[in-house]
């Protein structure tokens, strides 16, 4: 297997990319190699907002924001970092409706401190975390008023899928969830007995649900849950397969959930196993179009290019590209694939291209292959294996400005893929 | 958006072309603010009494009619946009009902009342300009937003994985100008063609290429031969080349509207706290701008999250609604001032209306039928069909109008072949005159 173009692959499939003198030194060590490395458990988490006194008002909101690209920026665990990531367009809360910057970061801590743990024991705990109890309004649901706006996005959203529960279920699931609030004081979840419905439900076919525990038991158990989980984490690592070859994969991704001791991190392994092997075999997977925040920090990480100039960029840059974290759209998450790629999306990205081009040292190795023309270098650089695309080619060859030039190859469609 | 997104896949793999994209993102219309990482839906900055004067431009010669779709994003709470005056309304919402005395008293919405942030809307009517229909949705509703967001975008019809503009797009002999099919904001799936995804633009201001790169640069690296190295039959990379060809076309058109909407803008005076410009407003300014512009529009939507009200939901759902009826005023005496509104239908869309009860939140979850206003110079006015809370389905609002009956309307006024895009023609209701 072409180790460059595998390494480069892993890193921008599955994690921020890398510095050019970091990337060569992951593909002196081999694919394999480093997809053992770089998915084992981290020996120490860092807490991106520790040193932050958040504002609850909209300055707090933008600080939040910032130092948890500070942290993706500099990050020594993409892979984590990568997961936590899906995890947030996953199982969402969206700040516009929790309002209060400290609870969505402690959402995501939650999902940075336990998305490689048991994935129902995930769920349990998001259930009752304080902004999804905010943002899916598991907070005013009482037993004389379920909200269902929870019960039903666990069953479509988080663990089962549209087709395999009814609305009877949405219900039961509302009813056995009710009596959860976020106390005022301290923004802490708490349960309070007497505004919950104590009557047992039936869920999914099972008698007996009347907490949370029970509800998210009879939903993990549920036969669909493996096969919804492997073809999220499908979609997620490897695209939109179709045909025999999804349906191989998400069995694969179903038996690596259940061997796993349903955990996501061998799910995300096994994936990136079999595409590596598509790489070096029969490649047909195809290429997946890279979100923004991934892409950006790609560019970033590859020019050596600091946070401070990714600021001038503006700030609103990541809502033109269509991903702001800590926002996402809706309950759904954020959209993948070429819906990433609308006009706005495009012009949006072209523009913040030329932000880091323009902020690039001319030290660097990839400004430096740049102005050499050794665009070969460039292109591996960046973790794309040997070359730029010919019509990539012809574009930067259309300037002689350094930093066009490089603009051109950070914006190219071939680095907007993975 | 998992249906969304797989059907966009297949629609590229199924080989019919390779194209650049629209997106399901939910983000608004905005008009951007500095230190800005994500403005929320309706308090962008800030401007008092748009878009009064003339545009400077001449109206286009109208061969081809104009559609504009405006989608209330999340499941508009049809009951309490238009609250009946008789039954259980009041009983079934104790704390979310509107007090009788707010509400807009007008005989052209028959047995109900209109909220009175949409109080605006009521000249239109007066003047024979605007229908409702009450009681709109798909027989056997679903209460997911995907699955209904689906079956609106693609008139309940699930084979081919497009959506219903984009299939009448698909017919015409020649492809569309760069904004022909616009999406303002929203997903632009109604727009999604097997030949072409429509153009998505998020915001006035940020949509031009930056000054160190030119158009021809962008351009190449889309429109220069395809290569053999890199997969040249890879979907996504035939995509990503065209969405450059496709948005510097965009941009290069865009332009000028951006500078007549900009001017249309005046300056906020220090300490003016008078209503902020929301993403109806603006939407709804650009697409006047686009139809003045000659640019060959022929269809825009317009898609404005916040609707799904689950929650304290009065003031919120007052507030948009408030913008869209400024919206729609302002979009129709643009038009109108210059006599191009004979060409121009507007729609108003929502995946579903809400429960009839309240919950505990102060505000409604999921239901299902909603309503629906059209704008038009040549449409049928007043109502049809009804909010009636004494037969209700499961709790929710009764679908009464086919939501095919407004895309039938919708197609007829674009010179479409209704059947070959929707299947059958719903003629049920007239809308156009």
């Amino acid at each position: 297997m072409n180790q460059q173009r595998a390494v480069g692959w892993l890193h921008r499939r599955a994690g921020l990319g890398l510095h050019p003198d970091d990337l060569a030194a992951a593909v002196a060590r081999g694919a394999a190699a480093e997809l053992a490395a770089i998915s084992a458990p981290p020996t120490e988490l860092a807490d991106p907002w520790a040193a932050l006194e958040l504002d609850p008002q909209d300055g707090g909101r933008a600080d939040a924001v910032l130092a948890w690209i500070g942290a993706l920026h500099g990050s020594t665990q993409p892979f984590q970092d990568r997961r936590t990531l899906l995890l947030h367009g996953w199982l969402v809360s969206a700040i516009d409706k929790v309002r209060f910057p400290e609870l969505m970061v402690e959402q995501i801590r939650l999902f940075m401190n336990n998305g490689g743990d048991s994935f129902p024991d995930l769920l349990r705990s998001i259930t009752t975390n304080p902004a999804m109890l905010v943002y899916l309004d598991g907070r005013t649901s009482t037993a004389e008023a379920p909200n269902e706006n929870y019960g039903r996005e666990l069953l479509e959203l988080f663990a089962l899928g549209v087709g395999h529960y009814t609305e009877d279920d949405v219900q039961s699931a509302a009813r056995a969830l009710t009596g959860w609030i976020v106390r005022r004081e301290d923004n802490l979840a708490q349960f309070v007995l007497r505004r919950h419905d104590a009557t047992p439900q039936t869920l999914l076919g099972v008698a007996g649900i009347d907490d949370v525990d029970s509800v998210i038991s009879a939903v993990v158990d549920h036969e669909r849950h493996a096969t919804f989980v492997a073809t999220r984490i499908m979609r997620e690592y490897l695209g939109e397969l179709t045909g025999s070859a999804a349906s191989d994969v998400i069995e694969a991704l179903r038996s690596a959930y259940l061997d796993g001791d349903q955990r996501l991190d061998p799910v995300i392994v096994r994936a990136l196993e079999l595409g590596l092997e598509d790489l070096g075999g029969p490649h047909e997977m195809g290429s997946m179009v890279l979100a923004p925040i991934p892409w950006l920090m790609i560019c970033a990480r590859a020019t050596g290019v600091g946070l401070r100039a990714l600021q001038r960029g503006g700030s609103g840059a990541f809502r033109d590209m269509g991903q702001v974290p800590l926002l996402p759209p809706g309950v759904a998450g954020w959209p993948a694939g070429v819906e990433w790629l609308t006009t706005s999306a495009v012009v949006a990205r072209t523009r913040l291209a030329a932000t880091i081009a323009e902020a690039t040292d001319q030290s660097e190795p990839l400004a430096i292959a740049m102005s050499d023309e050794d665009f070969d270098l460039a292109a591996q650089h960046l973790g794309l294996g040997d070359s730029f695309t010919t019509s990539t080619m012809s574009a930067i060859r259309s300037t002689t400005d350094p930093a066009a030039r490089l603009a051109i190859a950070l914006v190219s469609p071939e680095n907007l893929l993975a | 958006m998992i249906t969304i997104s797989r059907r966009r896949f297949l629609a590229l793999a199924g080989g019919v072309l390779a194209t650049g994209c629209t997106a399901a993102r939910e983000a608004d219309i905005v008009v951007p603010s500095p230190n800005d990482f994500g403005t929320s839906p309706t308090t962008t900055s800030t401007v008092p009494g748009v878009v009064t004067s003339v545009s400077s431009t001449e109206p286009a010669p109208f061969g081809n009619n104009v559609l504009v779709l405006v989608e209330l994003r999340g499941g508009n709470d049809a009951i309490n946009t238009l609250p009946p005056l008789t039954g259980a309304y009041r009983d079934l919402r104790p704390t979310i009902a509107l007090p009788e005395t707010d509400l807009v008293m007008s005989e052209h919405f028959g047995p109900h009342g209109l909220h009175p942030s949409l109080a605006p809307l009521v000249d239109l009517a007066d003047a024979g300009r605007l229908a409702t229909l009450a009681g709109i949705g798909f027989e056997d509703p679903d209460r997911s937003h995907f699955v209904s967001l689906d079956r609106w975008a693609r008139a309940d019809r699930m084979d081919d994985g497009l959506g219903w503009l984009g299939r009448w797009i698909d017919t015409l002999p020649d492809e569309l100008p760069s904004l022909g099919a616009t999406a303002l904001g929203g997903s632009g799936d109604v727009l999604l063609g097997a030949k072409a995804p429509g153009t998505v633009i998020d915001g006035v201001d940020a949509f031009a290429f930056p000054t160190l790169l030119s158009n021809g640069s962008m351009r190449a690296l889309g429109d220069s031969p395809a290569d053999s190295s890199h997969g040249s039959n890879d979907p996504m990379l035939a995509a990503a080349r065209r969405a450059f060809v496709d948005s510097v076309g965009a941009t290069e058109e865009f332009d000028p509207i951006a500078d007549a909407v900009r001017s249309r803008v005046p300056e906020r005076e220090p300490g003016d706290l008078g209503p902020a410009l929301g993403a109806f407003t603006t939407g709804l300014a650009v697409a006047a701008e686009m139809i003045l512009g000659d640019v060959g529009t022929r269809v825009v939507s317009i898609s404005v999250n916040g609707f799904d009200t689950h929650s304290d939901q009065l003031a919120q759902h007052a507030d948009l609604l408030s913008d869209l009826a400024r919206g729609l005023t302002q979009f129709w005496a643009t038009l109108d001032e210059v006599g191009a509104a004979d060409g121009v239908l507007v729609a108003t869309t929502s995946e579903f209306g809400r429960r009839v009860a309240e919950n505990a939140s102060n505000g409604c979850d999921h239901g299902a039928a909603g309503v629906s206003f059209v704008m038009g110079n040549s449409i049928v006015p007043g109502l049809s069909g009804a909010l009636d809370t004494a037969d209700l389905l499961d709790g929710d609002l009764r679908p009464l109008i086919d939501p095919r009956v407004l895309m039938t309307a919708c197609l007829d006024w674009l010179g479409a072949d209704v059947e070959q895009i929707i299947g059958q023609r719903h003629d049920d209701v007239p809308i156009i005159a």
